[in-house]
C-alpha cells in the first residue's frame, strides 16, 4: 500500500551559545543587514517621502460684489469713464463718474450647495458721442477650500479687453482658475491672503492704479485669474444704447497640490519599505539556517521537546 | 467733649472737610500751618492761631450740633502747574501740615491735624494728545499690557501697570487702581495657566496635572481685536454710495499716509496718475508721500485749477493753517509742453495762461506741515489754441531742517537704484554723477539729453551720428570719442554712498580709462571715400561691486573700481544702386556693467566636490540628510515638534512590537 504523505510540521531546533559568542555576534550582524538595507534600497530608489501630493476639490465661491470698471473711450472724445463699488475711488473721477446698472446672478447648477457660476451683466450708459474702445474690469470673490486646510482668501477677476473698433458688447465666459505658487498645508486655516484686493476706504489716487493692485495681488502665493481664451469684443452700437459687458464665469474643480501629513508621508514609506523588507528576511533567514546547521559558528543544538508553556511557568 | 471727625485728614486735593460734634456752643475753629520736620507729627498744642493764612482758608458751616469744617487751598492748582517749569514733576508739590483746632473761650478743646501731600495735576498740565502712546502692532503684542498708560513718557495716575510710575508714586494710589478693561492690568491669567491655579478659586480637579506653564504675555487675547491691515468685506450684497465725506485726520497732527487737509475740511488736491494712467484731478495728497506725474490734457477740455494760492492748509501747530508760498515762473521751451502748437491767427482775443509744471515742496516736522513752498511754471498761450499739454505735478517732503545738502546715494553703502556719486577734480564744475544718453525723437545724438547712471542697474543706451558720404575720418573718431567723453566727464568715483565730495581721500576712486586709439592714426591710407576704420562707437563702463558688511542686518555694497573702455566699428557708408548726398547713420553706444565681487574669493571645486553630490540636497533628490526627511527642517508641512513627538509614538510601538517578539521569548526559554 502506497504511503501519502497526509500532514507534516516542522520540528522545532535550537541552538545555543553564550551572549558573547561568535554566533550571538552573527546574529547580531544577521540582523543589522536585514534591516537597515531595506532602508537605503527603497530611499535610493527616489520617492520614498512623498514630498506633493494632490486632491480634487471645488472651492466655494462668493462674488463679493465689488466692481472696479474703467473704459477707454475714443477715438474723437479721448477720455475715459470710471466707477466703482468703492465711495472713496468715485469721489476721485469727478465728472469722469457714469454710474452703470450692474446685475449679478450666481448659479448653484448641479444643486450641491456651491455655486458654480457667476452672471455678469453691466450696461455702462454712453452718449451718442461716445466709443467705448477698451474696458479694465476688476470683479472680487471670497474663495474658500475645506477639504485638507481650510483656505480662506479674497481674490480677484481681472478682465481687460481692447478693440480698435468701438463696441457694444463685450462677451466673456471663462474659468476662475486657482493659481498655486506653493503647496498648502495638510491641515489648519490659511488666512493669509483674507485681504481685500483694493483698499477701497482709501482716499488716494495711488491706491486705485491697476499697476499697484496687480502687483499687490501677484506678491500672493496663491492666487485666482481669470482664465478666458475668447472675449468677444461685439460692434454695432445703437446711438442711445449702452456698453454693455456680458460675463459668465465659472467657479470649476480644482486639482490642489499640497504638503502631505506626516502619518500620510510615513503611510507610504512603510508600505514600500516592508515589501522591500520581506525579501530580505527570507533571504537572511535561509542563511541563518545555513550557518546553523553547518555549525560555520559553534553552537550546540537542542532539540526542543514540546513542554509546551515552560517560560511562562518560570516566570510565574 | 469737642470732637474732630476724623481726628487726622491725609490731603492729596484741594479743599477737605471734616465734622466737629459736641457741644459747638460757641467754638471757633482756627489754622495754623505747622513747621515740623519731616516724618515727626508735632503733638498738637494751641499756638498762633489765626482763621485765614496766606494759602489756606477755614470755612465753618453749622448744622445740627455738627459744625462741618473745611479746609481750602486758595491758590488754586494752577499754581502747581505755573511754577514747575518741566512738564511733569513726580516730587509732590506741596507738602505741609495743618492744624485746625476747635478753642471754646480761649482753650482748645479739640485738634484736627491735616497732612497735605498735593501732586501737580498731569491732566491739566498735559495736552492728552500731544504723547499719545504709541500702541503696538497687536498681531504680535499682547492687547493693550497696559490700557490706561495714556499718556507717553508719564506716569497716569491710578494706572497702577503704568511702568513710568516710580514705585512711591504708584503707592499713592495703589488701593486704587483702574480694573476692567478700560484701566488696569487686562491682561488677566487665564484658565488654564498653571500659575494662575493658585490664585483663581474653583479650579477643575485635574488642574495640577494639565495647564500650560507659559508666561503671561502669551494670552488668548494676543490679537483678539486685529482684523487685518484691510477688513475683508462680510456681507455679500451691493453697497455704494456715490459721495462720503471726507474724514479728516488733522485734528491731532498728521500721521504717514495721512490725506492732508484744508482749513475747509476738504482735501488738498494736486492731480495724480491712477487707474490705467488716467490722470485724477481731484486727488489727495498723503504726508510724506512723494510723487512726480505727467498729466496729459487736451487743451480745449483744460480748465484751469483754482484754490493753489487760496488753500489753507490745516495744521495743528502753528495756529492752525499753513498758506502755500507760490513762486511763479515762465515756461521757456513751450514744445516741450504743448504738441500740435498750430497757433491760430491772433484775431485779438486775450492770450490764456495754463500752468505747465508744479512744484510743491512740503516742510514737516514731527507731525505738522511747517511750510508750503509752490514753483509754479506758466506759458502763455492763445486762447484758441489747440492740441495736448503736458503738465508735471511734484510733490516731495522733507523734513524741516534740511538744507540744501547733497542728496546721499546711501549711508554707508549704496542703495540699488541711487545714482553713482562721481566727481572731477580738474573743473570745478558740478559733476556730480556719470551719464548715460536718454535719446529722445528720431534717436540722433544732438537732441539726446542725459540720464544718470544708477548704482546696481545694468544698463544699455546709445544714439545715431549723422555721417555724410564725404566725412573725414579723423573728425569723425574725434566727434564719437568726444561723443563717448561726455558721458563720463568724472575723474573720481565715491566708493560708498556717503563719500563726502570736499574730501577726495574720504573714499574717492579713480576711475581707470583706456583711451581709444589717436584718432589721427589710420591704418589704411583712407583714400577712399564713405568708409572708415576703427571707429570707437561702443564705451563700456565697468564697475565692480562687493559686499562690504552690514549695518544692522543690512547689507552694505561699495563700488572698488570703475573701468571705461572703447571698442571700434569699421563703417561702411550705406547705399544702394545710387548713392546720394544724404546722411548716414553711425550708431553709437554706451553700457554699464555692474559685476558682483565676492567679499572673499571661494575655493575653486575640485571635481570631486562637483561630481560628489550625496550630501548636497539642491542636487540630489536623494541625498543622504533626506534620509529620515519628516523629521529634518526640510519638510516644512508641519511643526517639527510635532513630528517629533509623532515619530517617538511610532517608535514606541516598534519597540513594544520587538519587544513582544521571537527573540525575547527564546531568550526567556533560555533561562528556564
Amino acid at each position: 500500500m502506497a504511503l501519502y504523505e497526509l500532514f507534516s510540521h516542522p520540528v522545532e531546533r535550537s541552538y545555543r551559545a553564550g551572549l558573547c559568542s561568535k554566533a550571538a555576534l552573527f546574529l547580531l550582524l544577521a540582523a543589522a543587514l536585514t534591516y537597515i538595507p531595506p532602508l537605503l534600497v527603497a530611499f535610493r530608489s527616489h520617492g520614498f517621502w512623498l514630498k506633493r501630493s494632490s486632491y480634487e476639490e471645488q472651492p466655494t465661491v462668493r462674488f463679493q460684489h465689488q466692481v472696479l470698471l474703467v473704459a477707454l473711450l475714443g477715438p474723437e472724445s479721448d477720455g475715459f469713464l470710471a466707477w466703482s463699488t468703492f465711495p472713496a475711488f468715485n469721489r476721485l473721477q469727478g465728472d469722469r463718474l457714469r454710474v452703470p446698472l450692474v446685475s449679478t446672478r450666481e448659479e448653484d447648477r448641479n444643486q450641491d450647495g456651491k455655486t458654480d457660476m457667476l452672471h455678469f451683466k453691466l450696461e455702462l450708459p454712453l452718449q451718442s458721442t461716445e466709443h467705448v474702445l477698451g474696458v479694465q474690469l476688476i470683479l472680487t470673490f471670497s474663495y474658500r477650500l475645506h477639504r485638507m486646510a481650510t483656505l480662506v482668501m479674497q481674490s480677484m477677476a481681472f478682465l481687460q479687453s481692447s478693440f480698435p473698433v468701438p463696441g457694444s458688447q463685450l462677451y466673456v465666459n471663462g474659468d476662475l482658475r486657482l493659481q498655486q505658487k506653493q503647496p498648502l498645508s495638510c491641515g489648519g486655516l490659511d488666512a493669509r491672503y483674507n485681504i481685500s484686493v483694493i483698499n477701497g476706504t482709501s482716499p488716494f489716487a495711488y491706491d486705485y492704479d491697476l499697476t499697484h493692485i496687480v502687483a499687490a495681488y501677484q506678491e500672493r502665493n496663491v492666487t485666482t485669474v481669470l482664465n478666458d481664451p475668447n472675449p468677444i469684443w461685439l460692434v454695432g452700437r445703437a446711438a442711445d444704447a449702452p456698453f454693455v459687458i456680458n460675463a459668465i464665469i465659472r467657479y470649476p474643480v480644482e486639482v490642489i497640490s499640497y504638503q502631505p501629513g506626516f502619518w500620510e508621508m510615513v503611510k507610504f514609506a512603510w508600505v514600500q519599505y516592508v515589501s522591500i523588507l520581506l525579501i530580505f528576511l527570507w533571504v537572511f533567514e535561509r542563511i541563518k539556517i545555513f550557518v546553523f546547521q553547518n555549525q560555520v559558528v559553534t553552537t550546540i543544538p537542542v532539540t526542543v521537546t514540546p513542554r509546551g508553556d515552560l517560560c511562562k511557568e518560570h516566570l510565574s | 467733649d469737642l470732637a474732630f471727625i476724623p481726628p487726622f485728614i491725609r490731603m492729596s486735593g484741594p479743599a477737605v472737610s471734616a465734622s466737629l460734634v459736641g457741644d459747638t456752643e460757641g467754638v471757633t475753629v482756627s489754622l495754623a500751618v505747622l513747621q515740623d520736620e519731616a516724618g515727626i507729627l508735632p503733638i498738637p498744642t494751641c499756638g498762633v492761631l489765626n482763621n485765614e493764612t496766606e494759602d489756606w482758608s477755614v470755612t465753618v458751616i453749622p448744622g445740627a450740633k455738627v459744625l462741618e469744617v473745611t479746609v481750602r487751598w486758595k491758590r488754586g492748582l494752577d499754581w502747581c502747574s505755573s511754577n514747575e517749569t518741566d512738564s511733569f514733576s513726580e516730587s509732590p508739590c506741596i507738602l505741609q501740615t495743618l492744624l485746625v483746632s476747635a478753642s471754646h473761650n480761649s482753650s482748645c478743646s479739640a485738634h484736627l491735624l491735616i497732612q497735605v501731600e498735593i501732586y501737580a495735576n498731569s491732566s491739566l498740565t498735559h495736552n492728552a494728545s500731544e504723547n499719545v502712546t504709541v500702541i503696538p502692532n497687536q498681531v504680535y503684542q499682547p492687547l493693550g499690557p497696559c490700557p490706561c498708560n495714556l499718556t507717553a513718557g508719564a506716569c497716569d495716575v491710578r494706572c497702577c501697570c503704568d511702568q513710568e510710575c516710580s514705585s512711591n508714586l504708584t503707592t499713592l494710589f495703589r488701593r486704587s487702581c483702574f480694573t476692567g478693561v478700560f484701566g488696569g492690568d487686562v491682561n488677566p491669567p487665564f484658565d488654564q495657566l498653571c500659575s494662575a491655579g493658585t490664585t483663581t478659586r474653583g479650579v477643575p480637579d485635574w488642574f495640577p496635572f494639565l495647564c500650560v506653564q507659559s508666561p503671561l504675555a502669551n494670552t488668548p487675547f494676543l490679537g483678539y481685536f486685529y482684523h487685518g491691515a484691510v477688513s475683508p468685506k462680510q456681507d455679500s450684497s451691493f453697497e455704494v454710495y456715490v459721495d462720503t465725506d471726507a474724514k479728516d485726520f488733522a485734528d491731532f497732527g498728521y500721521k504717514q499716509g495721512d490725506p492732508i487737509m484744508t482749513v475747509k475740511k476738504a482735501y488738498f488736491t494736486i492731480p495724480q496718475v491712477s487707474l490705467a494712467g488716467q490722470c485724477m484731478q481731484n486727488a489727495p495728497v498723503a504726508f510724506l508721500h512723494n510723487f512726480d506725474v505727467k498729466c496729459v490734457t487736451n487743451l480745449e477740455l483744460y480748465q484751469e485749477r483754482d484754490g493753489i494760492i487760496n488753500a489753507k492748509i490745516k495744521n495743528v501747530a502753528l495756529g492752525g493753517i499753513v498758506t502755500p508760498k507760490v513762486i511763479y515762473e515762465e515756461a521757456t521751451d513751450l514744445d516741450k509742453f504743448i504738441t500740435n502748437t498750430e497757433t491760430p491767427l491772433n484775431n485779438g482775443s486775450t492770450p490764456r495762461i495754463v500752468n505747465v509744471e508744479e512744484h510743491y515742496i512740503f516742510k514737516w516736522n514731527n507731525n505738522t506741515i511747517s511750510e508750503i513752498n509752490v514753483k509754479i511754471f506758466r506759458a502763455e498761450i492763445n486762447a484758441h489754441q489747440k492740441g495736448i499739454m503736458t503738465q508735471r505735478f511734484v510733490v516731495k517732503f522733507l523734513s524741516y531742517n534740511s538744507g540744501n545738502e547733497e542728496e546721499l546715494s546711501g549711508n554707508p553703502g549704496y542703495q540699488l537704484g541711487k545714482p553713482v556719486r562721481a566727481l572731477n577734480i580738474n573743473r570745478m564744475n558740478n559733476v556730480t554723477t556719470l551719464h548715460l544718453w536718454q535719446s529722445a525723437g528720431r534717436g540722433l545724438c544732438t537732441s539726446a539729453t542725459f540720464k544718470p547712471i544708477l548704482f546696481g542697474e545694468n544698463v544699455l543706451s546709445g544714439c545715431l551720428l549723422e555721417v555724410g558720404i564725404n566725412e573725414n575720418c579723423t573728425q569723425l573718431r574725434e566727434n564719437a570719442v568726444e561723443r563717448l567723453d561726455s558721458l563720463i566727464q568724472a575723474t573720481h568715483v565715491a566708493m560708498r554712498g556717503n563719500s563726502d565730495y570736499a574730501d577726495l581721500s574720504d573714499g574717492w576712486l579713480e576711475i581707470i580709462r583706456v583711451d581709444a586709439p589717436d584718432p589721427g592714426a589710420d591704418p589704411l591710407a583712407s583714400s577712399v571715400n564713405g568708409m572708415c576704420l576703427d571707429i570707437p562707437a561702443h564705451l563700456s563702463i565697468r564697475i565692480l561691486i562687493s559686499d562690504a558688511g552690514a549695518v544692522e542686518g543690512i547689507t552694505q555694497q561699495e563700488i572698488l573700481g570703475v573701468e571705461t573702455r572703447f571698442s571700434s566699428v569699421n563703417w561702411q557708408y550705406q547705399c544702394g544702386l545710387t548713392c546720394e548726398h544724404k546722411a548716414d547713420l553711425l550708431p553709437i553706444s554706451a553700457s554699464v556693467q555692474f559685476i558682483k565681487i565676492p567679499a572673499q574669493l571661494p575655493h575653486p571645486l575640485t571635481r570631486f566636490q562637483i561630481n560628489y553630490t550625496e550630501y548636497d540636497c539642491n542636487r540630489n533628490e536623494v541625498c543622504w540628510p533626506q534620509l529620515l526627511y519628516p523629521w529634518t527642517q526640510y519638510y516644512q508641512g508641519e511643526l517639527h515638534s510635532q513630528c517629533v513627538a509623532k515619530g517617538l509614538l511610532l517608535l514606541l510601538f516598534l519597540t513594544l512590537a520587538l519587544f513582544l517578539s521571537n527573540p525575547w521569548t527564546r531568550i526567556c526559554k533560555a533561562y528556564s
